[in-house]
């Protein structure tokens, strides 16, 4: 008896110790987050004393109304949300196909073919850089956010097509098959039976392309030239640049460029962690 | 027969229709690029000009380029250093996490997860200000003992590569924390139990029963890693640029730096291409190794 009360007193320290360093593990996390929040909130005069000050003065939203005017961030939201949008649809209206195909028709060459197009995953984007560059000029599409949209497809691809792959393999033949000897065209099959079953994974999806998308910064500093077209990672850059010390604007500006993709993360982030998991113990 | 026939042509022809569209994009964006950059890499050429053909001088240069070889050594530096900072922290959490008698798993998973989906221009920064020698909380913490003198993480040599690594270990250890949190959810505990049963100490059961049956993720993820760490550009560009005097110098800004800055496009595409050989080379051989072992 008396073993058992010190066994359980024992587990009981485990588990505070467990939960201490949890909590001390979230803190970690969250200080540069709560430090971007609270800087902000400060006054211009306060901020001198620098982002890791109790602050003494607060104001809500002059901040934000200054980075909006002074930095522009109203452009450079609509340039990223055009970016991402296109990237999005058209990963999503590619690697759709392509996994499709991959994972529920019969021809010649698709191991090959598809072992082929996984390999664009390991090519760093650094090594094409260079022709990319020529690429685009050639396709007078450099020094525009469509051009950086399609580069952002063209690389994504590998990961999304194995993806979608991955999902469509379980979604089970005999539906298909149902649906073709009730005599539906292979369009229809795809676009009435196969469609409207893809939408969870079309969440995890677009979690990890818009993310993409918006958090790039080295394709817009290479292709984009004219300042009125910097998405927002390239802006934000540029205005850290300009004011150094500013740690109440920059913050502002900060949040601006962060809350639009927690907006994305907290809609799909359900989905998005759970085929995360899935996806790594599949291997 | 003749309808089933028929049905595997208009399979076939189906399939191929639906690939195209990957097909092309691949066929322009990574096989003719692909093949392009290995021609610039034997030119001599600022991008504009007249292309000199040189052969392999690139190479040969680069392999005595001291610059080239600290980046090449700076990806591994943060590679192992993302394997202290990302991957075992992230290994030690998820296996608390998964422990049956702990609540909150979703909500400390999400605060975890949370800066791997922010760009490294925002955290770059604010970590910049963590490590500022005048206003940093560092320096905060190093006056509370009394000491004055202030510590310039990244302004010094010595620990510059050292600051840029804790920021990459703060970004990712959450990110490996989901991927083993799902291989310890997986698990059966009975193995476990009769270990203990056995008479074995829990560390002994951790090393000896739990990490060999999620050995499948900790391959992914240590391969990952490394490929993640040697695409790094983004953090290092926004914390130091690769100073202070070269000793944050990566591949990838390297790379960059090259092309862009010293506009020798020829001798940056040869650093390009053996960045993309090295990491083909790295994945075929892991896969291989790992394969084997499995």
């Amino acid at each position: 008896m008396g073993k058992a009360k010190s066994y359980t007193k024992k587990q009981m320290l485990g588990k505070a110790l467990m939960y201490i360093v949890l909590i001390l593990g979230a803190i970690y996390t969250l200080i540069p987050f709560a430090t971007i929040i609270i800087t902000s909130f400060r006054t211009t005069k306060d901020s001198v004393r620098g982002p890791f000050t109790w602050p003494h003065e607060w104001q809500i939203v002059e901040n934000y109304i200054s980075a909006w005017e002074m930095g522009h961030f109203d452009r450079y939201l609509l340039n990223s949300i055009f970016m991402m949008v296109i990237t999005v649809i058209g990963t999503l209206f590619v690697a759709t196909l392509a996994g499709y195909s991959f994972a529920k028709f019969r021809y010649p060459g698709k191991n090959v073919l598809y072992y082929t197009l996984l390999l664009s995953m390991m090519i760093p984007f650094q090594t094409i850089m260079l022709p990319l560059y020529f690429i685009l000029r050639a396709s007078k599409l450099l020094n525009t956010l469509t051009g950086v949209a399609i580069l952002g497809i063209a690389t994504g691809l590998g990961f999304a097509i194995m993806m979608m792959r991955s999902f469509f393999i379980s979604l089970p033949d005999s539906l298909l098959e149902a649906a073709r000897l009730d005599g539906c065209s292979e369009l229809g099959v795809l676009l009435r039976i196969v469609m409207p079953n893809t939408f969870p994974a079309w969440a995890s999806l677009i979690v990890f392309v818009a993310m993409a998308s918006w958090n790039n910064l080295l394709a817009p500093m290479i292709y984009i030239f004219n300042e009125e077209k910097y998405p927002i990672p390239y802006a934000l850059y540029a205005f850290q640049s300009a004011h150094t010390t500013s740690y109440e604007l920059l913050s502002a500006g900060m949040m601006i460029s962060i809350l639009p993709i927690i907006l994305i993360y907290i809609l799909f982030q359900k989905n998005f962690q759970a085929n995360l998991m899935a996806g790594a113990v599949k291997g | 027969m003749k309808k089933k026939r028929s049905l595997y042509r208009n399979q076939m022809i189906m399939g191929y229709i639906l690939i195209l569209p990957a097909l092309i994009l691949f066929a322009i964006f990574f096989v003719y690029s692909l093949i392009q950059a290995v021609y610039y890499s034997t030119l001599e050429w600022d991008g504009i000009g007249v292309q000199t053909s040189v052969g392999l001088q690139n190479y040969l240069n680069l392999f005595q380029d001291k610059v080239f070889w600290g980046a090449f050594f700076n990806n591994w530096f943060y590679t192992f250093g993302l394997m202290i900072f990302g991957v075992l922290p992230g290994l030690l959490l998820a296996y608390m996490l998964s422990r049956p008698n702990i609540r909150g798993r979703t909500f400390f998973r999400s605060i975890y997860f949370f800066p791997r989906i922010i760009s490294a221009v925002i955290y770059g920064a604010v970590w910049k200000w963590i490590y500022d020698p005048r206003v940093g909380l560092i320096t905060k913490i190093i006056d509370l003992f009394g000491d004055d003198n202030s510590f310039a993480m990244l302004g010094n040599v010595k620990t510059a590569m050292f600051g840029i690594t804790i920021t990459g270990g703060w970004t990712y250890f959450g990110f490996c924390m989901v991927l083993f949190l799902a291989a310890f959810m997986g698990l059966d505990n009975a193995l476990e139990e009769s270990a203990l049963l056995d008479g074995a100490n829990r560390l002994q059961m951790f090393f000896h029963v739990t990490i060999p049956q999620i050995k499948p993720v900790l391959n992914t993820v240590l391969v990952y890693t490394v490929i993640d760490c040697f695409k790094v550009y983004d953090l290092v560009l926004v914390m130091t640029a690769g100073g202070p005097n070269d000793s944050t110098q990566i591949m990838t800004y390297y790379i960059y730096k090259q092309a862009f800055t010293m506009n020798q496009f020829g001798y940056g595409s040869a650093a390009a291409v053996l960045l993309g050989i090295f990491m083909v080379i790295f994945t075929i051989v892991y896969n291989r190794l790992v394969g084997e072992e499995v």
